[in-house]
């Protein structure tokens, strides 16, 4: 394409038209200034005509100027992994070398095998999908693919986000959304009290609808629009406590006034010109004391035969090209109205060299200062009149207009030609925030639309999103509400005066409100669109209205109107209008659907901001980490923590690393970092009873110095934590919790404290992460331990089982408890976690002499399972008693502790529930796989399948040559040596024998029986 | 025997430098080996004994800190603080502590190696700081002397703004050993924008067998 942009303006507009930028659309070069979004530079350049509609494939033009355009979407960009699909051309700002493609149609955008689509609409009738649900079986099936593949928008990216994001939190006094008169003087207002502002504005520049009426019309304070703009601009800038955020749109208006603000930081810059220390773009999250919603309102088009050819546009949406961009985007130019605003912008666009030849208005009542304005412009007047069809494939190329006889056309048709069709249908105020903050709407007879009416939150609407159109109305409902706003923030608000406007505009005025303009076509083959993203017509409104779906809220997702990615924003209230006339009643009667979250639609990458890739989520590890990592550890997350799960060595497999890991622990010596364990410091003269009533078992007579192992159940009576706790002192005990369960029982035992037991004099603080704490296990550990510590002699015939000791390793204070998770003799050695590492690489030099291994979690829990002893988490879920694990000699009769009411249900006191056993294979190489069903049979029956129970945990163990495993089974314990079957998914199911759960003991008697 | 090495000790961000964005507009830097207690007590019981024991009484206002030299009781609910020391005396002043509430019911629980302290200086720190959490930091709402514990990312940790520090704008934040690389790295992701480099988390750990 050349270089002369031929609907550009001579003069005008905000763009720098000293700097050409060059731009790609549809692979076609185009060129633009910096300034122009990329709708308003395609305008310049005469393409009206930038996507095809979702369903039928049809012409897409732009309809709008900013993000309120419903159809008019591209994908911006050729990076797979950048691309943006769905961007409203109206919003995005060209820079140089911007790749922008048409959606939704193949092969290009003016010869698209899609349009096949619009032949078949008749076969494609409102409510398409439901009616395939209710067809025969298998008819949606059949459908989907089809629809699939010719319905749709542009593609998502294909590979990760290579950007950065940023969330951001805010907290302000006035939040300002929009940056427009209303909301300029609102800032200004709560700005001068001295409050906290945010003034978010949805475009590159402040101004709002300022700048899109003729600067050399208007004056505010005697200035030029820019002017005064910018002096508001530079006072606001000018106080600290007041943030200006442009390029930012307020999306989501959430409880609390906590409102979601999204800024595009980077977006409008070319890509070798972003600053890379720059987010692409912030979320702003915002909790505002009050809220000022200056969001101006959006113009609706007319329904009409074939309208939604490319070149018919809002007639706002003109004035804000001409104004804002220097583009008039037609040569010659017909105007349909129903209200007044649709005639400034006539006189507007002549004013501006355009022709316009025509001014339809439905209304027979026409201002006679119009009337004179326009015959002074040469402008034909078609008063009472009605669009009865428009011409054009991929650009309107004439309109055809007939009078009107009350509600119906009549006459005879006139034919116009043009290349630009301004429509003006009346204004919506834009009340989306409102109505997501739960404020509910009313109908205003005056406008003909829904507007502002009780609010819920701390907010309120000023301005045209009030329903005050005239500029001299938002000026003075901006400053009210800024500064009643900051008056309710707890400022002392004096109001700036208004400017003084010469020029300004009127609103509306009166409007006639036609909800399809009537023409000679036969409804059941007029095209006219309501929903022009969606492509949903008036035929498919009154379709769904004659089916049964005449609510609002069900003819939206009937027809699909207004669901798309513009949620409707121009097409909603023509919706209702529809659905109002085809049902016989009022706009009011029928009411409102409800607007959702979010305004527009928001990156996924803003939301997740910051917390993405590296740096998604902590990863919590121990003072051991790094040897761990060095030593080539396979880790396992647990929770949040990364655990060594085992060390292979160089060419050894994981399987063997465990076999490995768990033989030396048990026969000569190991060691497990076990700092992640949780750690709870009990303090208080209580803390006995305190744990009495925590734990199942008895606490009053463990002296200082002893340790014991306790169960924690739920106030149902299943097992929620299990640990060994020690005595410190009488007072004074150090209690461990598991690593998963450690936050969770902290937060429930201080909530046990302050609520239920006020009476207990105990307090309880986290210690988990002060010790790094090393498990030193096996025949060996005794040794190793007397040789570590500076003062104490391991020895369990002086330092018994189930004790523990202060002592000293290098001069540093630890605490070395004989506890064992093995079975095998074991001490666990705290010291506090600075000196972690270095105690360590203690233990791994001294316990080098005694061929100490470093064992894993997996080899820690194999170990454990050749005891016998549950993981909760693993043997439990959350169903499980103390009696169900075995372990009913642990629950006290003696006195009351938490979830021991639930204990005596006949559900929980039942002799049949499951029951914790040990399974043998038949074969003892044959390994269960963990989670597998037990069965009684040796066949599958058919399904549902009686099943026993399942197999909580499975291993291969180097210690007794065999497999083990541990199951819950029905009546576990009276079935010992009973033949069951655990199914597998490809084979018979697997013959086990049913056993106790320590194994080492049932090998160790075995032993005995035999050498006996 | 080899004699065994004198004990070393490590703090959590031992293997972290401090960062530093352009023209000052925020440093960060670990304060490892601070000492620090949990002290759980009745304000009224606890407070004058330990005012004339240390010269320093408990805060009872909430959300505040009270310090005297280099020790500090920081606010962290009606009946909890935590007590701050230099590294040097901290053993110290526990026993003290300890020695002056004999007959009192309390819990004094040495949380020194459990927390570390990232200190985040400079103008933008507050800016800074607000990317990672909801409380409100404005001068006027979060002054010298608060403490608050909120999360910060996905990282439970405690603020500090102390009252006596040349800097208005000098922010420690206690966090958990395991939580510390994690939050370091996005305070300085968070300090892009004005220039501090960028830091990845430890990572390449291998999760996956075989």
């Amino acid at each position: 394409m050349s270089k002369t942009q031929p609907y550009r303006l001579p003069k005008g507009g905000r763009i720098d038209r000293g700097r050409t930028i060059s731009f790609s659309f549809g692979g076609w070069a185009f060129h633009g200034h910096p300034g122009d979004t990329l709708a308003s530079a395609l305008l310049a350049n005469g393409q009206h005509m930038v996507a095809r509609s979702f369903k039928y494939h049809r012409p897409r033009g732009i309809l709008g100027a900013g993000s309120e355009d419903p159809a008019a979407l591209v994908q911006i960009g050729d990076d797979a992994n950048r691309t943006d699909p769905n961007t409203r051309a109206s919003e995005q700002e060209i820079y140089d070398s911007l790749i922008a493609r048409a959606q939704n149609c193949w092969p290009t955008l003016t010869y698209d095998v899609g349009a096949m689509n619009d032949l078949i609409a008749p076969f494609v009738p409102a409510g398409f999908y439901y009616k395939t649900f209710k067809g025969p079986l298998g008819n949606w099936m059949w459908f989907e693919p089809f629809i699939r593949a010719a319905a749709g928008l542009g593609h998502a990216p294909s590979g990760p986000d290579p950007d950065r994001y940023e969330a951001v939190n805010r907290h302000c006094d006035v939040l300002v959304v929009g940056g427009g008169p209303t909301g300029l003087m609102a800032a200004l207002a709560a700005g001068r009290a001295g409050a906290r502002v945010i003034l978010a504005e949805e475009t590159a520049e402040l101004g709002g609808a300022l700048l899109s009426r003729d600067p050399e019309a208007l004056r505010l304070n005697d200035a030029a629009p820019v002017e005064w703009i910018a002096g508001v601009r530079a006072e606001l800038e000018a106080r600290d406590e007041v943030t200006i955020l442009t390029r930012t749109t307020a999306f989501g208006y959430y409880s609390h006034n906590f409102v979601g603000l999204w800024e595009r930081v980077t977006d409008h810059l070319p890509e070798a010109e972003r600053p890379r220390r720059l987010p692409r773009q912030r979320l702003w999250r915002v909790r505002a004391k009050e809220v000022v919603l200056a969001t101006g309102a959006v113009e609706r088009p007319l329904v009409f035969h074939q309208n939604d050819r490319p070149g018919i546009m809002l007639a706002g949406a003109v004035r804000t090209y001409m104004h804002r961009y220097g583009v008039l985007p037609g040569k010659r130019i017909v105007v349909a109205t129903n209200n007044d605003s649709g005639w400034d912008a006539a006189l507007d666009m002549a004013q501006a060299g355009g022709e316009v030849v025509a001014v339809i208005d439905l209304r027979a009542d026409i201002a006679p200062r119009h009337l004179a304005e326009a015959s002074q412009a040469g402008i034909a007047i078609h008063a009472n009149a009605t669009i009865v069809g428009t011409e054009g494939r991929h650009r309107i190329r004439g309109v055809s207009v007939r009078a009107m006889s009350g509600a119906a056309a009549s006459g005879r048709p006139v034919e116009i030609a043009c290349d630009l069709l301004a429509v003006a249908g009346g204004w919506t105020p834009n009340a989306a925030l409102f109505s997501q903050s739960r404020g509910k709407l009313r109908y205003d007879g005056a406008i003909e639309a829904f507007r502002p009416g009780r609010s819920w939150q701390n907010e309120r609407s000023a301005g045209a999103a009030n329903g005050a159109f005239a500029m001299a109305d938002c000026f003075s409902e901006g400053v009210r509400a800024g500064a009643q706003a900051a008056t309710a923030a707890g400022f002392d608000a004096s109001p700036p005066p208004a400017p003084r406007i010469v020029g300004g505009q009127a609103g509306q005025g009166s409007i006639r409100v036609v909800p399809e303009l009537p023409s000679h076509v036969a409804p059941h083959r007029t095209r006219a669109f309501v929903d022009l993203q969606d492509d949903v017509t008036t035929k498919d409104l009154r379709l769904a209205v004659k089916e049964g779906y005449s609510s609002v809220e069900h003819a939206k997702r009937y027809t699909t109107a207004g669901m798309g990615t513009d949620q409707g924003k121009v097409a909603n209230l023509n919706t209702f209008g529809l659905l109002a006339s085809a049902r016989g009643e009022s706009v009011p009667a029928i009411g409102t659907t409800t607007y959702r979250q979010p305004y527009k639609p928001v990156t996924i990458g803003a939301i997740a901001g910051q917390h993405a890739g590296d740096h998604f989520a902590p990863r919590r590890t121990t003072p051991m980490h790094d040897w761990h990592k060095r030593q080539g550890a396979i880790f396992e997350p647990v929770g949040e923590w990364l655990r060594a799960r085992a060390y292979p060595k160089q060419g050894e497999s994981f399987e063997d690393a465990v076999q490995r890991e768990s033989k030396a622990a048990r026969t000569a010596i190991g060691v497990l970092d076990a700092s992640t364990l949780g750690k709870i410091d009990v303090r208080g003269p209580d803390a006995r009873t305190f744990l009495n009533r925590v734990y199942t078992n008895a606490w009053m007579k463990l002296a200082p110095g002893r340790c014991r192992y306790g169960l924690m159940l739920g106030e149902d009576g299943m097992v929620v934590d299990d640990g060994v706790t020690a005595c410190i002192a009488d007072d004074h005990f150090h209690m461990t919790t598991t690593t998963g369960g450690a936050a969770g029982v902290l937060s429930t035992l201080e909530d046990y404290l302050q609520t239920e037991w006020p009476d207990l004099k105990v307090y309880l603080t986290t210690v988990t992460e002060q010790w790094a704490v090393a498990a030193v296990c096996g025949p060996q550990s005794a040794r190793l331990v007397s040789e570590l510590c500076d003062d104490l002699d391991a020895d369990p015939a002086g330092f018994e089982f189930m004790t523990w000791r202060d002592a000293h390793i290098g001069g540093v204070p630890v605490r070395v408890f004989s506890i064992s998770f093995t079975g095998e003799l074991s001490y666990e050695i705290n010291i506090p976690a600075t000196y972690g590492l270095w105690l360590w690489e203690q233990v791994l030099e001294k316990g080098a002499l005694h061929g100490i291994t470093p064992y894993g979690t997996e080899a820690m829990h194999l170990l454990r399972a050749e005891k016998g002893f549950i993981i909760v988490g693993q043997e439990t879920d959350g169903t499980v008693t103390p009696d169900d694990l075995g372990l009913g000699g642990m629950v006290k009769k003696s006195a009351d502790f938490i979830g021991r009411r639930s204990l005596s249900r006949s559900d929980t006191a039942r002799t049949d529930r499951k029951q914790l056993v040990g399974l043998l294979t038949d074969d003892p190489n044959v390994v269960l796989m963990e989670g597998a069903h037990v069965i009684e049979t040796a066949a599958e029956s058919a399904p549902p399948v009686p099943m026993l129970g399942h197999v909580t945990s499975s291993y291969f163990s180097p210690n007794l040559d065999r497999s083990i495993a541990m199951a819950l089974v029905k009546s576990g314990r009276s079935r010992m040596g009973d033949k069951l079957f655990v199914s597998r998914r490809d084979g018979a199911p697997i013959p086990v024998t049913v056993s106790g759960t320590d194994f080492l003991a049932a090998k160790d008697s075995a032993t005995e029986a035999k050498n006996g | 025997m080899a004699e065994p090495r004198t004990p070393f000790r490590r703090s959590p961000l031992f293997h972290r430098r401090p960062l530093e964005g352009e023209a000052g507009a925020v440093r960060i830097a670990e304060r490892p080996f601070l000492g620090k207690f949990i002290l759980r007590a009745d304000a009224h019981a606890a407070g004058d004994r330990l005012r004339a024991a240390l010269g320093l009484g408990l805060p009872t206002e909430p959300l505040m800190s009270a310090s005297q030299g280099d020790i500090s009781f920081l606010w962290l609910g009606p009946d909890e603080w935590m007590l701050v020391t230099a590294q040097a005396d901290a053993q110290e002043r526990a026993s003290t502590a300890r020695g002056v509430l004999v007959g009192v019911h309390y819990q004094l629980a040495d949380v020194s190696d459990y927390y570390t302290a990232i200190e985040v200086v400079g103008p933008r720190a507050r800016e800074l700081l607000l990317k990672l959490t909801t409380l409100d930091l404005h001068p006027r709402v979060f002054r010298g002397g608060m403490v608050a514990g909120s999360m910060f990312g996905r990282a439970n940790a405690f603020l500090w703004l102390p009252l006596a520090t040349r800097d208005a704008n000098a922010f420690n934040l206690f966090v958990r050993w395991s939580m510390a690389d994690y939050l370091w790295c996005l305070i300085a992701e968070a300090g892009r924008e004005w220039g501090v480099p960028e830091e990845a988390p430890i990572k390449g750990e291998r999760l996956t067998i075989g």
